[in-house]
C-alpha cells in the first residue's frame, strides 16, 4: 500500500514536471500574442513524455525486482528511498504549485512577486533539487544500496534525457508555430488587476 | 536611440543592442558597425564578458558586423524580452493606466468623436501594441501605432501582426516626428536607453500631446540581484541576459526622470505610479512616469478609481 502510494505520487510528479518542462521548452521562441495552442500542445507533449518515462522506469523496477534474490527486502528499500525522493520533490512541487496559483489568481503586483522571487529562481534550482532528492534517496537506503543507487541514477538519466529531448522538440516546434488568424484573446478585466 | 553612459556609477554601463547597430540620424540609413570598436568600447567599460560575446559575432571582409547576423540576434533578444514582459503582465499594467488616460482625453478633448492615436515609442517587436490590438483592451476608437528606428524589428512586428490579423500599424522612424498628431505616447523599457542629457529633449518632443506614459525598471536596491536571477532563468541568449541585467543597472532614478520632465515639458502635470514597497521592492519592478495635460488630471483620477491611491504626484493639480 505504501509502496503503491509512493510510486503513484512519484509518477504524478514526473508527469507534472515533464508537462511544465514541455511548456517551458516552447517559451522565448515565438513572439505571437496568442500562443495558447502552442503552449497547451507543449504541455500535453511534455506530459506524454513524462508518462512514457514512467513506463520505462516501471519496466526497470520490474526487471530489478524479478532479478533480486530477496524481492521483498529490495522493495522495502526502494520504497524507503522513494519516500525520501518524494519528500524533497513534493516540497519543491508544492512551492511551485502555490507560486503558479498565485501568479494566475493574485492581483498583478503579487503575481509579479510570485514570478520574480519564486517561479524564476525555481527554474534555476530545479537541477539542484533533482540531485538533492537523489542524494536523499541514496542516503535512506539500508540494505540494497547498490540497486538503489542504480535506480536513482536511472531515474535521473530518464529525467535529464526527457528534459533535453523536450527542449529540442520545443525549439523546433515553437519556431515553426503559426497562429490561426483572429484568435487573439479577449480583453481581460483590467481594472480589477491593476 | 543613442547609447549613452549609464546614469549610475563612474563607468558607462553599455547594452550590446545599442552598440551593434547604428543608423544615420538624418536619413535613417543603416551604418556599418566595426566589431573591433564595439569590443574595445565594452572592454573600456570593464565589460569583458559582453566583449567576448560580441567578438563571436560574424563580420564581413572589412571587419564590420554582418547585418543579417546582428538582425537575427536582435530579433531573438526582443522575443525573449517579450517573454519577460508577459510574465510580469506589463501589457495589462500599461493598458489599465492607458485606459484611464484615454478616458480623460475623450472627456476633455475638443472633438470627443474623433479617433484617438496611441504611439508606442521604440516599440521593438510591438508586443504592447499587438497585445492591445489583440485584446481590444483600449476600445475600438483607438489607432495603435508602433515606431522604431530599426527597420528589421518593424518588419518583424508587421509580420507578427499580419499573421494574427491584428489592427495596428508599425512605422520606421522617430515617433516624436510623426505627423497627424498623437494623443498618448507610451513606451516600455526605453528610458534607460537614453542618457540623462537626452531625457529632457525626449519629453519636450511630447509636450504638445495630451499625455505620455513611459514605463521603465525601478532601480531599487534589490533590482540588480533580481534582474540577474530572473534574466538567467528566463532568457536563453547570453546577450539577452546581459542586456537585461544592464537595463536594470542603467535605469534612471525617479528624481532624474521627474526633473527631466519638468525641464522638457514644464506645462504638463507629472506623476509616478506605484512606487515600490519599501520592504518588498520586487512588487513593482517597473513603473511609469506620467505626463498629462493639466486640464485632464481630474478626469484621469476619476477614471482610475481606487487605483488613484497609487499615484505619486509630482507637479500639477492632482
Amino acid at each position: 500500500m505504501v509502496t503503491a502510494a509512493v510510486a503513484g505520487a512519484l509518477v504524478l510528479l514526473l508527469v507534472a514536471d515533464a508537462s511544465l518542462v514541455g511548456y517551458r521548452a516552447v517559451c522565448g521562441y515565438s513572439a505571437f500574442v496568442d500562443r495558447s495552442e502552442l503552449e497547451h500542445h507543449a504541455a500535453r507533449v511534455g506530459a506524454a513524455a513524462g508518462a512514457a518515462a514512467a513506463v520505462l522506469l516501471a519496466c526497470w523496477f520490474g526487471a530489478l525486482l524479478l532479478a533480486a534474490g530477496d524481492p521483498g527486502a529490495l522493495l522495502d528499500d526502494l520504497t524507503r528511498s522513494g519516500a525520501a525522493l518524494l519528500t524533497v520533490y513534493a516540497a519543491f512541487a508544492a512551492l511551485t504549485g502555490v507560486a503558479l496559483a498565485g501568479w494566475y489568481v493574485a492581483p498583478s503586483r503579487w503575481a509579479t512577486l510570485a514570478m520574480v522571487t519564486i517561479l524564476g529562481p525555481l527554474t534555476l534550482v530545479r537541477p539542484l533539487v533533482l540531485v538533492a532528492g537523489a542524494a536523499a534517496a541514496v542516503a535512506s537506503a539500508e540494505d540494497a544500496v547498490a540497486p538503489v543507487v542504480a535506480s536513482v541514477a536511472v531515474v535521473l538519466v530518464a529525467v535529464v534525457v526527457e528534459t533535453i529531448a523536450l527542449q529540442r522538440w520545443g525549439a523546433a516546434s515553437a519556431t515553426a508555430f503559426r497562429p490561426a488568424q483572429g484568435t487573439a484573446r479577449p480583453a481581460p478585466s483590467l481594472g480589477r488587476r491593476a | 536611440m543613442a547609447a549613452g553612459p549609464g546614469p549610475q556609477g563612474s563607468r558607462p554601463r553599455l547594452e550590446v543592442s545599442d552598440l551593434v547597430i547604428a543608423f544615420d540620424p538624418r536619413t535613417g540609413e543603416r551604418l556599418p558597425v566595426a566589431r573591433d570598436e564595439v569590443v574595445d568600447r565594452l572592454r573600456a567599460a570593464g565589460d569583458r564578458r559582453a566583449a567576448r560575446l560580441v567578438a563571436r559575432l560574424p563580420v564581413d571582409d572589412r571587419g564590420h558586423l554582418q547585418g543579417a547576423a546582428v538582425d537575427e540576434v536582435l530579433v531573438r533578444m526582443h522575443v525573449q524580452l517579450q517573454r519577460l514582459w508577459e510574465e510580469l503582465r506589463q501589457a495589462q499594467h500599461s493598458a489599465a493606466l492607458l485606459r484611464a488616460v484615454l478616458a480623460a482625453v475623450r472627456a476633455g478633448g475638443p472633438a470627443p468623436s474623433r479617433r484617438l492615436r496611441v504611439v508606442d515609442v521604440g516599440s521593438g517587436l510591438g508586443y504592447f501594441v499587438r497585445w492591445v490590438a489583440g485584446t481590444g483592451a483600449l476600445g475600438a476608437d483607438v489607432d495603435l501605432i508602433g515606431c522604431d528606428l530599426d527597420p528589421v524589428l518593424v518588419v518583424e512586428a508587421r509580420r507578427l501582426a499580419e499573421a494574427e490579423g491584428l489592427a495596428c500599424h508599425f512605422e520606421v522612424g522617430d515617433a516624436l516626428a510623426l505627423s497627424g498628431g498623437v494623443d498618448v505616447f507610451v513606451s516600455s523599457g526605453l528610458l534607460h536607453h537614453l542618457s540623462t542629457d537626452e531625457l529632457a529633449p525626449f519629453f519636450a518632443g511630447q509636450a504638445a500631446a495630451p499625455a505620455f506614459l513611459h514605463w521603465d525598471p525601478v532601480p531599487t536596491y534589490l533590482a540588480p540581484l533580481g534582474a540577474r536571477i530572473f534574466h538567467r532563468a528566463r532568457m536563453r541568449d547570453p546577450l539577452a541576459r546581459h542586456d537585461g541585467v544592464r537595463s536594470i543597472q542603467r535605469a534612471h532614478p525617479d528624481r532624474v526622470l521627474l526633473d527631466a520632465v519638468a525641464q522638457g515639458a514644464p506645462a504638463m502635470a507629472t506623476a509616478l505610479f506605484g512606487l515600490p514597497n519599501r520592504w518588498l521592492p520586487v512588487l513593482d519592478v517597473v513603473r511609469p512616469v506620467i505626463g498629462l495635460d493639466a486640464r485632464l488630471v481630474g478626469s484621469f483620477v476619476d477614471a482610475l478609481g481606487p487605483s488613484a491611491a497609487r499615484l505619486v504626484p509630482e507637479r500639477g493639480p492632482w
